[in-house]
């Protein structure tokens, strides 16, 4: 596996900072992701986890410009992509690098894929977009791109239709879909949630292999850290619309410092060994239209101080390469 | 049984109060509007014996689709089995009346999704109270206070009584589902999937709280689960099922220490590591289950089996004990 | 106790929230319509009290009233002995000149009210038997109150109970039950009415019947088709473990969840069934004269339109229009308010 420090050299193909997206509710303005900052470098793999609503998948739509405006916006901060902000382009720029620069595959395979084309059209109708090429290559890239997703037989299945394939075939059409012009960023959003143990294992391995093949950046959006231990090089740990813990993932595993991350990691179960009793985090998550002014963890936290009411903790460096926004470090 | 007092369903820890013995489900697949005939059969639950034990935990692991839910809903009444037969206290639940009659009021269960299995239209101290109403012969002050009771029980408090379902988290629904289930002190109570449908941070407190409700109580468990660690946690016995059968039922810890059939490595090898340093084998299976329409013959699992030999194609395994309450079903033992 | 108290503050919504969301209820609420349905209540409910004068009797002599703001239409007319036949009238005879003025001579000239003032006792004018149209469109308003709540009450009852039947047990029962709701939409009912009532008489129960006939199949359809999606609930599957019959699964659980669905179906029916009724009065088989249907006023009024005499059938045919239009809205109204999917995009 390649971890974070031996990457520290690499080019940084995409650079997220201080961004900040807000919606307009009834209730009021909802900060579902407020002040985020990482960078991601070529060939890594970038875990963003978090329990239900921290705002992970607003992250993930603002990557790509995919925000609802209204009640939507993102309200500051810049997404450098290869060397361009994002955040200020036009629409029809986007469009352009949606699917060719940065690519999404979802949650949801069933509402990823359109129920009424057959998947060969669906992956050739990704690879139209974006590349100019005469027909005949764009139906040869399309199977190309299916058998590296391992559809056995791709030349009979191209004509079969959503319906008639497993979720797990499904949701590696909706891969297949996404690498197929070759972005340098793929995000991807709980993308094995629905899919059986060793089917997930498959997939897990694909995507591997995929993004060692072209050197592909990935972002995985999860909650579950047995995925993260699995495929990430580096974690960024969000709770209430912020990064509360970034690190390489031997620092959040080995060496967890913020107070929400140690809790997260002593509430799941364990594969390994034998656990007497699981840590179990009480209360709720504050509304996100409503934070409190210090630590938006306060009321949940097992060590929580007088100032971490009073103040929001700055983000400060563990170690090299490993930060985390708690008073208790030092 | 008509009473509110549980001392007497109070059994030893270990005692078998339950027992499935060779059950079958075959679900006809029909063709044809007017006239339907039956075109073949899908073998949802093929031939499965296991017990519960008063103050344990059974786990079922198993891909979706194995069976697990249809064994759950023949557990509890709600679907026929084809053959076989469930032995409650030593009688056959399907033969008896009054076997049955106990068992209903003795078998309860919580399912995966909280928001379907509360009914929306009625106050929490109705649907707690519930199953009291339609077994028990008790005055209404004394249904609600052992409603109050309940909600102690689970975390909750009277406060929430008069609430309806949508006013609660999942987590706090779960709850709910777990203090109705407990409601006429059953001795046994199936748990589909209960904490898969909740946020990580839940799941936790969900399965904390199964456990101190099963110390408590002394109530058998049987935890369908996809997630092994989860199960490792919770049971004390774990049965692998694939396609419709039982493939091997051992207790937990040698289950963990000693995987012995070719699935059940193959499973261990797919969860996700508790550790980015953890070393797994890779076995990784090629294809997907088989339709349980019509399963390969032979042993079920030899197309993705990595261990398959020539007689595996040919020959069906039959259950071997290995060790002291450890089966499996495969040639290589 | 064993279990840990964590994760179990519900903060019950506060009441500025709750006022809000009432707010935007009665924003989206159809003031008009419901406006005009209350005044048809009102109207049957309080018809005794309300309408000035008995819907059912009339003075002769009162006939043909136009509404209280349109004045009469005067004429002169010469008075003469005897009228030949065919002549144009432009002439009165001695015997009614005399009714109107006793001094009266042949070959006078006379002026003649050929129809009379509007009065302020007949706010919205009389019929051609003198009765007034006001309080003949208000207690028509509780015939078809009266034949809306009876339909709806019966019909509705042997709909849901089908409908019931139908998607709980499925197999054979459903298949039957639907075959009959298809056969009901293939009958001509009006037909059958008409039939009906020639060979038994007018009565207002063989409407009631029919209506009937014509509304259970809608309920059927849609309580069964809430009954397939509600048995598979998780709910449904807990209730049974916990060992209840099933009628107690289908009164306690099952029926309850349809009742949005069915104060939709009725709201809409309604609609229909007052259009049917009047339909059928019109068709003269409906409710029996003299009792006030809106139907068979504006049938009474049909062949005076030709002379002038609109008021008869124009405001029982308003009165119509209004209470199915209000329906109607009020209906679609109801229907993305209680409609779950549709609540959730507010
Ligand atoms: N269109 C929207 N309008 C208003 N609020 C929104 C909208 N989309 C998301 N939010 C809010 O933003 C917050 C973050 O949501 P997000 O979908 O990113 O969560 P998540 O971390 O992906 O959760 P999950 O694990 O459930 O997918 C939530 O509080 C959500 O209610
Ligand atoms: N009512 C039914 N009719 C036909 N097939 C069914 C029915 N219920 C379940 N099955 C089939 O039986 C098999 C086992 O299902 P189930 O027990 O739900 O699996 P799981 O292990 O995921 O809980 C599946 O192939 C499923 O499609
Ligand atoms: S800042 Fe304070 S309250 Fe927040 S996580 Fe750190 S110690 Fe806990
Ligand atoms: S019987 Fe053969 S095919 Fe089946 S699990 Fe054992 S080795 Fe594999
Ligand atoms: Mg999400
Ligand atoms: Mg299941």
């Amino acid at each position: 596996m390649v971890t974070a420090d031996t990457r520290i050299d690499t080019e940084v193909v995409l650079s997220v900072d201080d961004l900040r997206t807000h919606f307009t509710t009834r209730w009021g303005t909802v900060k579902a992701v407020d002040g985020i900052s990482f960078d991601l470098r070529r060939g890594e793999t970038l875990g963003i986890v978090g329990e239900s609503g921290c705002g992970k998948s607003v992250t993930m739509l603002s990557l790509m410009r995919l925000i609802p405006i209204p009640p939507g916006k993102i309200v500051s901060g810049s997404i450098v992509l290869d060397g361009e902000d994002i955040v200020p382009i036009s629409e029809q720029e986007m469009a352009k690098i949606r699917g060719s620069k940065i690519a999404l595959i979802i949650q949801d395979p069933m509402t990823s894929l359109n129920p009424v084309f057959s998947i060969g059209d669906q992956v050739e109708e990704a690879i139209k977009i974006h590349q100019d090429i005469p027909k005949r290559s764009i139906t040869d890239r399309a199977l190309e791109v299916l058998r590296k997703v391992n559809i056995p037989a791709a030349e009979s299945r191209v004509k079969d239709y959503p319906h008639q394939m497993s979720g797990g075939m499904r949701q590696r059409v909706v891969g297949a879909i996404g690498i197929s012009c070759q972005p340098q960023v793929l995000i991807a959003d709980e993308p094995t949630t629905s899919l059986d143990v060793t089917i997930q294992a498959q997939y897990l391995k694909l995507l591997k292999d995929i993004q060692k093949e072209s050197d592909l950046s990935i972002i995985f959006i999860t909650h579950d850290f047995g995925i993260v231990a699995k495929m990430c090089d580096r974690v960024a740990v969000m709770y209430a619309g912020r990064i509360v813990e970034h690190g390489s993932v031997r620092d959040i595993f080995n060496n967890p410092s913020h107070p929400y991350t140690e809790a997260l990691l002593a509430s799941v179960p364990r594969m390994d060994r034998v656990v007497d009793r699981l840590y179990s985090i009480e209360g709720q998550p504050p509304p996100l239209h409503d934070l409190p002014v210090g630590c938006a963890f306060a009321n949940r936290c097992p060590v929580v101080m007088d100032k971490c009411i009073e103040t929001y903790p700055e983000i400060k460096a563990v170690s090299d390469g490993h930060t985390a926004a708690c008073w208790k470090v030092e | 049984m008509t009473t509110i007092d549980s001392s007497e369903t109070k059994a030893e820890r270990g005692q078998v109060l339950l027992e499935a013995k060779n059950l079958k489900k075959y679900f006809p697949v029909t063709k044809g509007l007017l006239i339907s005939r039956t075109t073949g059969h899908i073998k949802a639950v093929d031939d499965i014996s296991f017990a519960l034990r008063a103050g344990e935990t059974l786990g079922v692991v198993g891909e979706s689709g194995c069976g697990k839910s249809t064994t759950a809903k023949m557990m509890l009444m709600l679907e026929e089995p084809t053959e076989g037969s469930i032995l409650f206290e030593g009688g056959d639940v399907h033969n008896s009346a009054a076997v049955r009659k106990s068992y209903r009021s003795s078998v309860q269960a919580v399912f995966q999704d909280p928001w379907s299995s509360l009914n929306p239209r009625m106050r929490v101290k109705d649907i707690i109270a519930e199953p009291m109403v339609i077994n028990w012969n008790i005055t209404k002050a004394e249904q609600q206070e052992r409603v109050m009771k309940l909600l102690n029980d689970v975390g909750l408090n009277e406060y929430h009584s008069n609430l309806f379902p949508h006013e609660f988290s999942g987590g706090q629904r779960q709850r709910l589902a777990i203090a109705r289930a407990l409601a006429l002190n059953p001795r046994v109570i199936v748990l589909d999937e209960p904490v898969s449908a909740l946020d990580v941070s839940i799941r936790a407190q969900i399965m904390n709280l199964l456990k101190d409700l099963q110390e408590t109580y002394n109530v058998a468990y049987m935890l369908i689960a996809h997630d092994l660690a989860t199960v490792r946690y919770m049971c004390t016995w774990v049965a692998v099922m694939y396609l419709g059968q039982i493939v091997e039922l051992s207790p937990v810890q040698e289950l963990f220490n000693n995987p012995s059939h070719p699935y059940t490595k193959a499973l261990m090898s797919a969860a996700l590591p508790s550790h980015p340093d953890t070393e797994q084998e890779e076995i990784i299976l090629q294809g997907e289950v088989p339709s349980p329409l019509n399963p390969p013959p032979g042993c079920y699992f030899h197309p993705r089996c990595p261990a398959a030999m020539d007689r595996c194609s040919v020959d069906t395994p039959v259950v071997k004990e290995i060790s002291e309450g450890h089966t499996l079903t495969c040639h290589l033992f | 106790m064993a279990a840990d108290l964590s994760g179990i503050v519900v903060a019950p919504p506060t009441t500025k929230e709750r006022a809000a969301a009432v707010y935007r209820k009665i924003r989206r609420l159809p003031l008009i319509p419901v406006f005009l349905l209350s005044l048809v209540v009102i109207a049957g409910v309080f018809a005794p009290i309300l309408a000035p004068h008995d819907p059912e009797k009339g003075e002769l002599k009162e006939r043909n009233i136009p509404p209280a703001w349109s004045g009469g239409v005067k004429s002169v007319k010469i008075v003469v002995e005897r009228m030949s036949i065919n002549q144009r009238t432009t002439s009165v005879t001695l015997a009614d000149a005399l009714k109107i003025d006793p001094a009266a001579q042949i070959d006078d000239e006379i002026e003649v009210f050929s129809r009379p003032e509007g009065t302020t006792k007949f706010l919205l004018g009389t019929d051609h038997l003198g009765r007034d149209v006001l309080s003949r469109v208000i207690y028509g308003a509780r015939i078809s109150l009266l034949v809306s709540i009876v339909t709806l009450a019966v019909g509705g009852t042997i709909g849901v109970t089908m409908g019931l039947a139908a998607g709980w047990y499925g197999g054979m029962v459903d298949e039957t039950l639907m075959r009959l709701v298809d056969i009901k939409l293939a009958i001509p009912l009006i037909l059958i009415a008409l039939v009906l009532v020639i060979t038994l008489g007018q009565s207002l129960w063989i409407i009631v019947t029919v209506l009937c006939l014509f509304i259970w199949p809608r309920f059927a359809r849609q309580v069964r088709g809430e009954v397939l999606q509600l048995k598979h609930m998780d709910y449904v599957s807990l209730a049974k473990v916990s060992g209840a019959s099933t009628a107690r699964i289908l009164f306690i659980h099952i029926f309850p969840g349809t009742i949005n669905t069915l104060i939709v179906v009725a709201t809409l029916q309604v609609g229909i069934v007052i259009l049917l009724e009047s339909t059928l009065s019109f068709l003269g088989a409906g409710v029996p004269p003299p009792t006030p249907a809106w139907g068979s006023m504006v049938s009474d009024g049909r062949d005076k339109l030709a002379g002038g005499v609109w008021w008869i059938s124009t405001f029982p045919g308003v009165a119509i229009m209004v209470t199915v239009m209000s329906l109607n809205l009020f209906g679609d109204w109801l229907r993305d308010t209680l409609d779950p999917r549709l609540r959730q995009l507010e």
